[in-house]
């Protein structure tokens, strides 16, 4: 009944064939064991790989130009900020399926107050946020006191953002493409950018960082993994479950509308369809980073490689010339041997 | 006699109508183990749900070292020193054994926005609580507990309740899905808790696992207690039969036998 | 019942008698006064392509006192929302359907239905290829050829030698259509072309676009000319040109008006815009369906509302209609 799955392929250098003692007890590990099993190398390999794959062939053409790591860098960002979140509410053992109709959501309130009305800035930043309040208190509210699956509440919501959000778009101004300038502060926190590398590599490094150290280092962080590994032993331990994934809903919607202002900022259009592709991509960048669908398990540096192998790849098709079909079909082989290898690597850290 | 740590007097509970607990008392003294038997159906979950805080009493009354106390939840229950371990929901098995020990507790050092988890502490505190309870093969407090054998993972959530200060342990079916092996390794955990002082109360079906540890029984049948007694009193196959139903299964058997089938009637 | 109240009651009866039957004599001359009902299928506002088309069948609408249904089709889910959204103009027997065709094998049968059910069809901005043949009883848009055709003939005015073709809406037929029609003028013209299809899961992140087409154009050094067919990817398109600093080495064009887009035009970053003219598609399509339910006269076969070009001898004129009118031109 313990010890799971039968022996991983690959095995440590020093960790004997036998893998059980009288007792069931566990075996000291390698060093290398120990590396091989952190939560994050399936997502570190993958980037590596990918990497190795895109410069070996496209390196001529221009991956490796410093346009060409920019490019990937920049992908990679604006994908690696949602997924933080994304990847927390994972751990937790719940979905955000909204995000993506949030970041379209805060493109047009932006768009409204500032390219529509010609207000301040950060008139529209500011309701952008709010509106991700609300949407997030909503999620969370709705998944804590109707305990159905967040899947389906999360779904439903997204449909109420986007109608409420083409609603309000066409209403006001008729069109649900506005065109959205940013002056001042609001266009350097957004949108500043040095020869090409957006400053969004710069949020991005400081969200995963505090996200990171929150996760490991913090007793909420600990509480995040316990509600997601399972529910009901937290919830006896003690663990404020319910207040966990509030907190986290919010930072998804939050880390939404973030994404929305940065990039409607940063060409200067707003859109209500902007953003659609998060839930997909974000979910896609975790589970290469080595989370598990179900929970409980993962870390957050590996959500950072797994969106720079994502946006390594995205990026690097084009180098190469390929048609949009082949890049699919690259992207879904991707994740399929992500989540293979990720498997095997957690198999191997339970012991064989 | 010592005060018993818990006491239950007189405790009654009706669900909707339906009498879930009729009358029992029962009480348990420091480094005692007191085994709790009886059929699926016969009350032991509601009687243990009443003495954890999950549910309140409809009459009678939970004592705790003499004074009459009203538990309004787990967490209550948790803090007078009463902790139940469970049988398959007791620990993570994809967290480390020093976070999962400290789980909602966890200590931390520094101050500020700077406090952090003082993840060596909790590695030190998980290690060397298992080694109190004589689990001496773990040595990586950063090892998923999911690599732990079954018994080291009961070892792990006893640990972490006496840690925070139980006094009783409320055991429910821990040795259910074990094996031969790991059943061992949890009976001689629930023998050095007690030698601790530690009051058990221990639910099984089993009744030789019952008979290894227990120093009194209670068996509950229909609500009410049907049997009370010390290990002394009984020899193991009497004991075994009363847990099995005793005179009503003898009579079905015998029913059975002599070609007779239809509801036994004869009350028992 | 006094005798007086009973023929009080008598002449009350004969009033009331009298009232329904001139009532029922006016039905009929209050039914030639009804409004002309018209159901108009076509693509949904969130595509910034349709929001003048809505707005020029909204204008005729109200000059017309017609009472227009417009029926939007989900772009995301195009044959069946093609389909459902026919099915629901037949039901609501209009006094006639007036039809954007974008996927006709789904959409021409249920046209035939529709005739078949006495209701007259006008096939709108697309379907220009097999409208003849479902019983509609005309078509107004553009050849989408014509689109192709034309950006072509002036990238290559603009020097270019190898076009790149940009589809943002992968499998789309029409965008695939003009594609091809670049495709051929460009041989004709002896130059060459390629087409670019961005991923779908790209569709909406512009910044990524301008990436994918500045990644694109840097490691394909031969490319001297862009065709994109919407006006945000051509945005998209001569900042990835900046970005690559082929500013001045790699002529843009685009299909659709926006302010931006206008702008790009002014200041020589871009060579030219098609404008399909979509006002007049939503305007004619209620005008002519107007006319064909109310005296059954229409213009006969296909009338082309598009494509004109802007460029940088008209930018002025055209974008001063556009800063004073809103969604004529295009969506601001």
């Amino acid at each position: 009944m313990t010890n799971t799955q039968s022996a991983a392929a690959g095995s440590s250098s020093e960790a004997p064939a036998n893998t059980k003692s009288d007792d069931g007890a566990t075996r000291r590990r390698s060093v290398f064991a120990g590396l091989i099993t952190r939560p994050e190398t399936g997502g570190i390999l993958s980037a590596l790989a990918v990497f190795l794959f895109f410069a070996v062939l496209a390196g001529k053409s221009g991956f490796l130009s410093p346009l060409g790591t920019a490019y990937w860098l920049d992908t990679a960002a604006d994908l690696g900020i949602m997924a933080i979140p994304i990847a927390m509410l994972m751990i937790a053992g719940e979905f955000d399926l909204s995000v993506g109709s949030m970041v379209g959501a805060a493109s047009i309130i932006v768009g409204i107050c500032t390219g529509y009305f010609g207000l301040d800035p950060w008139i529209g930043v500011g309701f952008a946020f709010l509106a991700a309040v609300a949407v997030g208190l909503l999620n969370g509210f709705l998944v804590v006191r109707t305990k159905l699956p967040s899947f389906i509440v999360t779904l439903s919501t997204m449909f109420m953002v986007t109608g409420g959000a083409l609603g309000i778009s066409i209403g006001i101004t008729g069109s649900s493409s506005i065109s959205a300038v940013a002056t001042g502060s609001a266009n350097f926190v957004f949108a500043a950018k040095w020869y090409e590398f957006n400053i969004a590599l710069v949020h991005w490094i400081i969200i995963a960082g505090v996200a990171i150290w929150v996760m490991q280092r913090t007793p909420f962080g600990n509480w995040i993994y316990a509600t997601g590994g399972s529910l009901d032993t937290a919830r006896l331990a003690g663990v404020p479950t319910n207040r966990v994934k509030m907190i986290l809903f919010l930072c998804t919607s939050i880390g939404a509308a973030f994404v929305g202002v940065m990039e409607t900022y940063t060409f200067q259009n707003a859109s209500v369809t902007l953003g659609a592709q998060y839930v997909f991509s974000g979910i896609a960048a975790c589970v290469i980073g080595g989370l598990l669908l179900t929970g409980g398990y993962g870390s957050l540096l590996g959500t950072v490689f797994g969106a720079m192998t994502y946006g390594i790849v995205s990026m690097g098709v084009f180098f190469l010339g390929w048609n949009s079909e082949l890049t699919d079909l690259f992207i879904g082989l991707l994740l399929l041997l992500a989540v293979l290898a990720n498997a095997r690597l957690r198999q191997f850290a339970m012991g064989r | 006699m010592a005060t018993p740590i818990v006491e239950l007097r007189g405790i009654s509970k009706h669900f909707q109508g339906v009498q879930a607990v009729n009358d029992l008392s029962l009480s348990v003294e420091a480094g005692q183990v007191l085994c709790l038997l009886g059929e699926n159906g016969a009350g032991k979950s509601t009687v243990i749900k009443i003495l954890t805080g999950v549910e309140r009493p409809s009459s009678g009354d939970v004592l705790i070292d003499g004074e009459v106390s009203h538990l309004v939840s787990p967490r209550h229950a948790r803090e007078r020193g009463i902790a139940t371990v469970y049988q398959e929901i007791g620990t993570l098995p994809l967290m480390s054994v020093a976070r999962n020990f400290v789980l909602a507790a966890e200590p931390t050092k520094g101050r500020g926005p700077f406090r952090r988890l003082d993840i060596e502490e909790a590695g030190r505190i998980a290690l060397a609580g298992l080694r109190e309870l004589g689990i001496s093969r773990v040595h990586d407090a950063g090892q998923l507990v999911g690599t732990l054998s079954g018994g080291e993972r009961q070892a792990l959530a006893i640990a972490r309740a006496l840690h925070f200060g139980a006094r009783v342990l409320v055991l429910d079916e821990p040795t259910a899905a074990l094996g031969v092996r790991e059943s061992a390794t949890v009976l001689k955990l629930i023998h050095t808790v007690r030698q601790r002082g530690v009051a058990v109360v221990f639910i099984t079906h089993n009744a030789y696992h019952a008979y290894s540890v227990g120093d009194h029984f209670v068996v509950m049948r229909r609500g009410e207690m049907s049997a009370s007694f010390d290990k002394a009193d009984k020899p193991i196959g009497e004991v075994i039969e009363l847990m099995a139903g005793g005179a009503e299964l003898r009579s079905l058997l015998s029913a059975a036998e002599a070609g007779v089938m239809g509801p036994a009637t004869a009350g028992v | 019942m006094t005798r007086a109240l009973r023929s009080l009651t008598t002449a009350l009866g004969a009033l009331a008698l009298a009232a329904a039957l001139g009532g029922l004599a006016t039905v009929p001359a209050m039914a030639q006064d009804a409004k002309i009902k018209i159901a108009f299928v076509s693509g949904p506002l969130y595509d910034s392509f349709f929001p003048p088309l809505y707005q020029g069948a909204n204008d005729a609408a109200k000059d017309l006192n017609v009472d227009l249904n417009y029926i939007p089709i989900d772009e995301h889910d195009i044959e069946a929302s093609s389909a459902r959204t026919m099915q629901a103009a037949i039901a609501q027997h209009p006094d006639a359907i007036v039809v954007g065709s974008f996927i006709s094998t789904v959409v021409d049968p249920l046209i035939k239905q529709a005739v078949a059910a006495g209701i007259p069809v006008y096939v709108n901005q697309s379907g220009r290829a097999t409208w003849k043949s479902t019983g509609a009883f005309g078509f107004v848009g553009q050849d989408p050829l014509d689109v192709g055709i034309i950006a072509a003939e002036r990238l290559q005015g603009g020097g270019a030698k190898n076009i790149l073709c940009v589809i943002n809406v992968p499998g789309n037929p029409y965008l695939q259509s003009i594609c091809e029609a670049l495709g051929g003028r460009a041989k004709e013209l002896g130059i060459a072309s390629e087409n670019l299809e961005l991923p779908t899961a790209d569709s909406t992140d512009l910044n990524k676009v301008t990436r994918n087409i500045g990644a694109y154009l840097q490691s394909h050094p031969t490319i001297d000319g862009v065709f994109t067919e919407n006006a945000l990817v051509g945005v998209a398109a001569t900042a990835a040109v900046e970005t690559v600093q082929l500013t001045g080495k790699v002529a843009v064009g685009t299909m659709e008006v926006s302010a931006v887009a206008l702008e790009q035009i002014e200041s020589g970053k871009m060579l030219f815009l098609i404008n399909e003219q979509p006002y007049l598609d939503g305007y004619y399509g209620v005008l002519f369906a107007y006319h064909y339910a109310k005296y059954g006269i229409a213009p006969v076969g296909e009338v082309a509302t598009g494509p004109s070009v802007v460029d940088a001898a008209n930018i002025h004129k055209i974008k001063g209609v556009f800063e004073q009118y809103a969604n004529v031109i295009g969506s601001k």
